[in-house]
Formats: C-alpha cells, structure tokens, sequence
C-alpha cells in the first residue's frame, strides 16, 4: 500500500491531477456558499436611490430606502431560485429578450478602428457612385391649356422682357392649378406633377435658355423657361465626408456583425431530425 | 495631415444653402407670413390611419406602428399582415394617425406576457387562441370590456398613456414644417346602444396635448367629448373632431334631436360647430354624400354605397346618414331659430387599419389585414369548391357558437348571398377611397389647421383631383382666361366652406377642376345645390361643364353622354374623350333673393375599372357578378353657403 501510495506521489502527473480535484470540489463547494449570499454595497444602494429619484424626483426617505433594498432583494432572491428551479428555459420572452442582446453585442462597433482621412478618401473614391446628388431643375411657365397655337406670339413677347423683370411673364396665359415656378426639384417630383415626358423634354433643355415651347405636360401645353440646372454629379470628398464617414461606419458595422455572425454559426452543429413515423 | 482623424457623427459641414438659385430665394420668401390667399396649394394627406396600436387592428395581424405608418406617408413602403409590401406612387403631404383611444395599446399588452394585463383570463384565451375562429372568440370576449357594458378589471390606463405617448412621439418625430405634415391625433369611437356609428376622430392643431385622450369609455355622448374639447382649447390644447361612417350611424350621425332625444337648440349648433367643422366623407367604408332613396332624381347617388351599420349586417336608415340630407336638415334648423349644426365641409380619408392607405382601384388591399387583405377574401375572385366547404362548416360553427349570445352584441345576419361562389362578407361593399385635400398656403400643422378650420377643403375619392370653388359679385368676364383668375376670385368672392353675405343680385360661382394625371380624365362638374322653398328642402344638380367643350342641355341641366368605356377586358378606358380641366362661371337662375341655400360641387372622372375588376383580371378569374365592374371617381367640395345680408 505504502508502496503504492509513494509510487503515486513520486508520479508527478497523479499529484497535479490530485490537487486539481481538489480544487475543483473546492470551487464548487464555496461557490454553493456564494450562491446563497447577497451582498448590499454602497454602490447597490446608490443606484437604487437614483431610480426612485428619476421616478418620484425627490431622494427616498431612510424608510422608503429600507423597503426598495428589501424589495431589490426579494428581486434577487426570486429570480436565483427560479433559475434553480430552471424557469427560465423555455421562456418565449426570455429567449427572445436575451437573444436580442446578443444581436446587440454583435453589432458592437467600439473595437472599430476610427478612419484616417487617407482611408476615407479612397473609400470615397472606390464608393463614388454612392455619393452623388440628383439633377435638379429650376423654371417658370406660362400655361396655355389646349392652345398650343398661341405659344408663337407670347414667345415673341416673353423673349423681349428684360432679364431682371419678374413680373411680366406673369400675365400670360391661362390660369394654372399647381405653381407657375419650381425651384430645386428633382426629376422625381416633377414627374410625379406634370407626367415623366414633360420632365424629360425639360431635362433635355440648356439651363439659361431663353423661353421655348409649347411643350406638352399630362395638363396641357406651356411655354417654359428652364431657369437653372444642376446635374446629377458625384459629391467631392470636402462636401460629402460627413456621409462617406457615415457610410464606411456603417459597411464596417455590417461586415464586423456578418463576421462574427458567421464564427457563431460555424460553432454550431444543425441536423435535421428524421422523420418519425 | 492624413493622418488626422474623422470622427463619424461629428460633422455636418452645412452645404444645406448652397446651390440655391436666386429664383428659389423669391420662392422661399414668398411662403413667408404674408403669402396671399392665392398662393394657397392644394396639399393632399388624410387624418385617418390605425396601427397596431389600435385593439382590432392587432387582432387582425397588422403589426406596423404609428412610426411605421408615417414612414408609409412619406413614401417608403412597409409590410402588409398578409406578406406583401405597401407602398404610395406619391407620398402625401399630410397625416395623422388616429387609433382607437379605447384600450389604446392593450392589446399588444396583451399578448406580451410580462404585464399584468396579460394575466387576465380574456387576454390568456385571445393569446392561446389558434385558428382564427378561436381568435375571433376571444375578440368577440373583449367586446363587453370595450364597450363599457361590464365592470372593466381588463383596462390598465398606465398601458394607454404609454402607448398614447408612442403616438405622440412618432407625429413629434416625423413633423417637418414645408415638407411633410403629422398631427397628434385619436379615435373617439362611440356608438349608440345597437352599433349605430358615431365615431369620430379628434385632430390636434399642435404639440400641446392632453395626457391621456377622451375616449367612449369615458363618455359615449359626443357632446361631452365636444365639452371637453373646449376645456382643453381653453387650455391651449387646441383640435378638432372630424366624424366619419355617418352613412353606417343608422341616421344618428345627423339625427334632429341630441344624443339623449332632446330638441336641438342654437347651443347645441355652436357646439357642434365650434368643435366639427368638418366631416370624413368618403373612406374604405363607402361614401357618405348622398343615398339613391334620398335623391332618386340624382343618377350619381349611387356610389360606393355602404349600406350597413358599421361591423354588423343590420341596415343602416339613410335618413340622417348622409351629408347632402344634414346640409338640408341644417338650413331647415336655421330658419326655425336653431341654428345650424351641420354647416361642415368635407374632407376624405383612407379609414386603414394596416397602416397604410390603399387610395387606388389599381393598388387595392382593403383595410382590416389578415382578413380581407385577398381578392378571395374580399368576394372578388371566386372560390374553389373545397374553400366553400370550408366556409360552409365555419357558418355552421359560427351558428352553433352564437346560439344563446346575448341579443344586444347580435351582429344580425348576412342578407341572401347574391354572388353563391364567392365569400360573402361586410367588405365585399367597401372601395379604395378616400384622400383629403386641403388649400393652404405652405405645408406646416399651422397652415393646414387653419385651413381645416376654414373648411377650404375637398373630398376625394382617391385620385389627386384638384377643385376651387368661388362665389362673388362682378367677375369680370374674360376671367376664367386671365392669369390673375385666382387673385381676383378670392378678391371678389369667398372660396369653399365660407357663407356669402348676398346682397339683391344673384351671386355668380366660379369652379374649377383639374385631372390627376395617374387617373381617367374628367367628364363633367356638377354644382349640387340645396335651399328651402316655404320651408320645403328642395335639391337639384345642374352640370355647369361638360368634357369636349359642350354644353349641358338646358331642359335637364345634364351634359351629352360622351361615351366614354371602360374595356373591362384589360380595364384600359378611352382616351379620345375626356377633359385635363374643366371650370366655368356659373349663375343660378332659379335662385330669389333671399332664399338660403348651399352649393358644393361635384365632378367626376370618366369610368374607369373598380378594384373588384382589377383583382378579377390580375387573377384571371370571372368578376363578382353582385359588384360593380366600373365607377367613376369624384372630388367633392366643401359647400359655399347663401345668408341673407342683414
């Protein structure tokens, strides 16, 4: 026995294995301990008091103190017997509650690294497409219903007004239901008043230009002035970089979730099970 | 240099003002505070939208918030219960949401299981519920709650003035002054003791609310809702309570005695009428201008008729249930001393409980979700025999079920099936309609309210018809031909929704029409009129323009037929007849000085496909023989009414 026992100790391997056991048991058992322990420190307490003060805006009295701690307790207390009890497994809104933070711990971006300029700017570059503003157009018409014949003479007339006259123009034509000017407006919107040809027809003019028609809208026809046009272009970096910062945030946070996404899914082991009849 | 740090979100350059021309520096200044009369647009939204937050819409599987429904406003699309995705082809330029203020969120809070409420035995059986008939049961457990007919341990008022709070967040959030509109709004949705619809929606002018919504449960009297509306405007809580489903109140809506059978009196009209200006004339639930009983001599009248009581199958009295009868009724009181309780404009809107509008016979998905959100569901397309068995044994179940129902909840039953295959249901007689338009002078909750107030409103049917509408003295006569047409309109006359103080001669009415482009072109404008003759209520209609520059024949006051078809083949239409605007000086030569009267006008597109026939074709299916094929969409104006200048 006595030999057994030395050729154990002598055994190196047996002894860190032993005391490993020991260990383990140890932990267990002092772990056992910890679990029936509550402990209220000042911070506990604190945080307890500013939740009361957020609800009732006033600090609790010691008496009211008393009863939330004792409260925080039965909280505490409830909610470890329950997980002993096992409770919380299959719970719809538990999984679903802690589930949903875990998406959250996913889609944490803090250990995302900040840009430099230097990268911003070539992801600007390489993302150019995605930095653009629409075309938007400027004009005033005058409306001429179904007459499309009187376009000739008030052309001749609106082509001999001054520049700096915005009054005259005013005058001509049939009264119209929607605006007789429109500032800013992207294709779209304009498309969606007066019918797609008609913008089209109106895309196509020169900015500038003097008045020209008649052109045919879904309401009649018009004699137009095309007052300015800003072409749909790609934004500079200087004017952009609020939106190109953004969006490379933005790409960044949906990679980095895609990837570890994809680390979690590999873990895991799906199998269908068979059917059984 | 490049080695500098961004920081994201913590920029914001400001290039908002550059690139602005010159022009549009005029234009924004001209929307400033002094923008005339005539430079009012018409701006196009609707005040009527449920969201899950509201108890029925939640049943039915609609899971879209209010924050959900203003993004659908705006023009991004959101998901229907049924699976497909919503979405406008033109955004609107206005909203509100208006859920139910009875159990206002309690339903969601029923069926999340960590609140109290979700404990009680009816929110248990409605979360445990399976099939849809089990769903329906539980539903029809909580009516007694809703409508206040049993000691009420279900309602928890901390889970209304949260979700109250979520309504008021999302209009907060999605406000954006001369560019999209949300008002903070509610249903207030009473009845009388059989269903008789006095449901109204209550608009707020702005952000100052109250913390918690007067609802039925509170009162089912109207005039107390009204009582304290103007507690609350005193208070600087300023709104406005639009009823809607008039034609489904059983002629309660507009009924001639108050809500507990007392005479009216002039106090009860200044109420009234300080607190509704304006009704919802026009929704998913049928139309509410006028009945084919009410006006046989109107060959217009029927359209889009609804003819129930709301959510039953009793029928609904048209006496007293539609607007043209309240606008008579109205004058009738008037002369008598009374007042006039009904002198309110109209505006329409979609009534959705999805979140979403359906405004076009094209793009239709009805209202309530899971339940009619197919053309199956809706008795457009027909039924396979296995489907009709499988309603059949629901009938039966629904029968056996009801034996012994208390008679007071009793829904009635279906009329005899007119159509045998296909599903027969409430729904079958409601349509895309309607959308509001309102003249103001820029898009803000200021500009749109007052005009609200104004009553410088029109009703819809869906399409962006444009109506103005005047009456005045010494219009020049090439007016309909100047520039400054509007300019002088406003400047002689009074637009919709005012009186005009008349004077000895005859007053002249300026209308004016303008087609939507996505929509039929216009065939005519009518101008209905109404006016007491020895105290007799008197109507007539008279076509004032007519498509392909004719003119109406004098005898009947009716345009030609213009012939204008429908091909229900592939639901195109002509497109040789028909007009891109219409508008006329008007006199009526029947009027003698002194005689009250109201004028609203009515024009009308050509016919085009209803949704039934739309979903008939998409489908490849033969059409409900019981519904319409075809209709013809409308736009209504608020009435101009005639007072004696004294």
């Amino acid at each position: 026995m006595k030999q057994v026992l030395s050729f154990l100790f002598k055994d190196r391997l047996i002894i860190i294995l032993l005391a490993g056991l020991l260990i383990f048991v140890m932990d267990a058992y002092l772990n056992r301990e910890n679990d029936l322990k509550i402990t209220i420190d000042l911070p506990l307490v604190e945080k307890l008091a500013a939740q009361w003060l957020a609800q009732a805006k006033r600090e609790p009295t010691p008496q009211e103190l008393d009863v939330l701690i004792e409260n925080h307790i039965r909280e505490e207390i409830l909610m470890r017997e329950s997980i002993r009890l096992g409770l919380d497994r299959g719970d719809t809104i538990i999984r679903r509650r802690l589930a949903q933070k875990m998406e959250f711990v996913l889609s944490e971006t803090d250990a995302l690294e900040v840009p430099t300029e230097a990268e911003l700017r070539e992801f600007h570059t390489e993302n150019s497409s995605v930095f653009s503003s629409p075309m938007r157009l400027s004009f005033r018409h005058v409306f001429l219903g179904d007459r499309a014949a009187d376009a000739a003479k008030i052309l001749s007339d609106l082509k001999t007004m001054p520049d700096d006259d915005n009054v005259t123009w005013r005058k001509y034509g049939k009264p119209f239901m929607l605006q007789n000017e429109y500032a800013n407006r992207t294709r779209e919107d304009l498309g969606q008043l007066f019918g797609v040809q008609f913008v089209d027809a109106l895309a196509g003019l020169d900015a500038g230009s003097d008045w020209l028609g008649p052109i045919r809208s879904a309401y009649g026809f018009h004699v137009l002035q095309l007052v300015d046009k800003q072409d749909a272009r790609t934004l500079g970096f200087d004017e952009s970089v609020d939106r190109v910062a953004q969006y490379w945030l933005q790409l960044r946070e949906r990679e980095a979730k895609a990837e570890a996404w994809a680390v979690l899914r590999k873990k895991y082991d799906v199998q269908l099970a068979p059917i059984v009849e | 240099m490049n080695n500098k740090r961004i920081k994201p979100l913590n920029f914001m350059s400001g290039f908002v003002g550059k690139g602005l021309t010159g022009l549009a520096l005029i234009l924004a200044s001209g929307l400033s505070a002094q923008a005339a009369p005539e430079d009012r647009q018409a701006l196009f939204g609707e005040t009527h939208v449920h969201t899950a937050l509201s108890f029925d819409a939640y049943i039915f599987g609609n899971r879209n918030d209010p924050d959900a429904a203003y993004r659908y406003a705006k023009g991004q699309s959101i998901p229907h219960p049924s699976g497909f995705d919503m979405k406008l082809d033109i955004p609107l330029d206005f909203q509100a949401v208006t859920d139910h203020a009875m159990y206002l969120g309690m339903v969601p809070a029923m069926y999340d299981e960590s609140t109290n409420v979700s404990k009680h035995p009816v929110a248990t059986k409605l979360r445990n519920a399976t099939s849809g008939r089990e769903r329906r049961q539980a539903f029809q457990e909580m009516f007694p709650y809703i409508g206040g007919l049993v000691e009420d341990d279900l309602l928890d008022m901390t889970v209304v003035k949260s979700a109250w709070q979520t309504v008021i967040e999302a209009a907060e959030a999605h406000n954006e002054p001369g560019k999209f509109t949300s008002f903070i709004g509610y249903e207030y949705t009473s009845s009388q003791d059989q269903f008789e619809n006095l449901h109204r929606n209550v608009i707020f002018r702005g952000s100052n609310v109250p913390n918690v919504p007067f609802s039925r449960l509170v009162s089912k009297n109207p005039e107390d809702l009204w009582q304290w509306m103007d507690e609350m405007r005193a208070d600087g809580k300023d709104s406005m309570a639009i009823p809607h489903n008039s034609n489904g109140s059983d002629g309660f809506m507009f009924r001639m005695s108050t809500f507990d059978g007392s005479p009216l009196d002039k106090a009860y009209a200044e109420l009234r009428m300080r607190n509704e200006p304006l009704v919802e004339m026009s929704q998913v639930k049928g139309t509410s201008e006028v009945h084919p009983l009410l006006s046989p001599n109107d060959e217009f009248a029927d359209f889009e008729i609804m003819p129930y009581q709301i959510a039953t199958w009793h029928k609904s009295r048209p006496e007293g249930s539609y607007v043209r009868n309240a606008y008579l009724n109205g004058l009738k009181l008037q002369s008598e001393g009374k007042g006039n309780p009904y002198k309110f404009g109209m505006i329409g809107a979609s009534d959705t409980h999805v979140g979403a509008g359906a405004f076009s016979e094209d793009n239709y998905w009805s209202k309530i979700g899971l339940v009619d959100g197919t053309p199956k569901l809706r008795g457009s397309v027909p039924l396979t025999w296995t489907e009709r068995l499988g309603v059949m044994y629901l009938q039966f179940r629904t029968w056996i079920d009801n034996i012994g129902a208390e008679e007071r909840m009793s829904i009635g039953s279906a009329p005899k099936d007119p159509a045998p295959g296909y599903l027969q249901s409430y729904w079958n007689s409601w349509g895309a309609s309607g959308l509001a338009g309102v003249w103001a002078e820029e898009n803000t909750r200021e500009s749109i309210f007052s005009a609200m107030r104004r009553k410088e409103t029109f009703a819809t049917s869906g399409p962006r018809l444009r109506v103005r509408f005047f009456a005045g003295y010494d219009y020049p006569d090439n007016i309909l031909e100047r520039a400054d047409m509007v300019k002088l309109a406003y400047e002689q006359g009074v637009p919709m929704g005012s009186d005009l103080r008349v004077a000895d001669t005859n007053p002249e009415f300026l209308v004016w029409v303008m087609r939507d482009p996505a929509s039929a072109p216009l065939q005519r404008i009518q101008i209905v009129k109404g006016w007491l003759e020895n105290g007799e209520q008197k109507e007539a209609i008279f076509d004032v323009a007519c498509a392909g520059d004719v003119a109406a024949d004098p005898e009947t006051n009716r345009c030609p037929d213009n012939n204008a078809q429908v091909e229900l083949a592939d639901c195109s239409y002509s497109a040789d007849t028909g007009a891109d605007e219409l508008k006329a000086v008007w006199r009526d030569r029947e009027y003698t000085a002194g005689q009250q009267a109201f004028y609203y006008v009515r024009a009308l597109e050509n016919p085009t496909c209803r949704w039934s026939s739309w979903d008939a074709l998409r489908e490849k299916q033969p059409r409900n023989p019981s519904l319409k094929a075809t209709l013809q969409e409308r736009v209504w104006s608020s009435p101009i009414w005639l007072e004696a200048a004294n």
